[in-house]
């Protein structure tokens, strides 16, 4: 265990696993390697939480569109006929 | 409305896929608004989507995932009716994209001004209109793995599903789709504060 924390704790293994990281697709093994490379490196912790940030930013900004009432009236009423 | 016909059964079918599907309706518009990016042509994906979900619905599971089987003929249709390019080859580019690149430019900015904490900076500069024009101006391929895993949370295997795309090709387009948002972030963001 202590060798691999060793070899882990490489700024670039943690970026390697960056968009894996913010997708929530590493193994636990993984995710928790990444994440004590994080509790160590100031740098990488902040970088890693604006990345995580930026995303849900982005998810924020385009999740308040709704889908036009009159689509909605179109949907039933085909949904209707076809029947 | 549903006309003076509708048998029973029929009316129990098409309720039951109201009640299940219909939650889905502003999800699958915002998904479709950002793929399509027109209003017009969003409206007719989702309406096309629908016909065609109601046609197999006695195809669909009860119990498995609504959504992720709404989207997956959501995707087959856009790619299918609405993208320009069906199935062009991959665009390579050999050009390397920096990592945590909105997030080195705004500390170079910061430390210019000698202000606020990157992360701030960026929740305070990003607007929706910056974030649909990063998004819109994505190469199809991009966009589509971008608007499913970062706008809607799908996983690697959904999404390889959907696309029917291999995950490696999915983590890739992922990888570039992301680097390629966050230049255009910062373009827009460069652009309107001057």
């Amino acid at each position: 265990m202590e060798t691999e924390s060793l070899e882990f704790n490489q700024c670039q293994e943690a970026v390697k696993r960056l968009n894996e990281y913010l997708s929530r697709e590493l193994e636990p093994k993984e995710e928790e390697l990444v994440q004590r490379h994080l509790r160590e490196c100031r740098g990488c912790f902040e970088k890693f939480r604006f990345e995580e940030t930026l995303l849900r930013t982005l998810r924020e900004k385009l999740g308040q569109t709704q889908a036009p009432a009159a689509l909605r009236q179109r949907i039933l009423g085909l949904l209707g006929r076809e029947s | 409305m549903h006309g003076l016909a509708e048998d029973p059964t029929t009316r129990k079918r098409r309720e039951a896929f109201e009640a299940q599907m219909l939650p889905y309706l502003d999800s699958l518009y915002r998904a479709a608004l950002s793929m399509t990016r027109n209003a017009q042509d969003a409206d007719d994906l989702v309406q096309d989507t629908f016909v065609r979900a109601f046609q197999y619905f006695d195809q669909f599971r009860a119990g498995t995932n609504a959504r992720a089987w709404l989207f997956r003929i959501l995707t087959n249709l856009f790619i299918n009716a609405y993208r320009r390019n069906k199935r062009e080859p991959e665009r390579s580019s050999f050009e390397e994209l920096e990592d945590f690149y909105l997030y080195n430019r705004l500390a170079d900015a910061n430390q210019a001004a000698g202000s606020e904490p990157p992360e701030q900076a960026v929740l305070n500069k990003i607007q929706g209109d910056a974030v649909r024009e990063a998004i819109a101006k994505l190469p199809d391929e991009y966009r589509e793995t971008v608007v499913l895993a970062d706008l809607h949370e799908f996983s690697y295997q959904e999404i390889s599903e959907m696309l029917e795309i291999p995950i490696g090709t999915v983590r890739s387009r992922l990888s570039r789709g992301r680097k390629l948002v966050q230049r255009a972030l910062w373009a827009f963001t460069e652009e309107n504060t001057r």
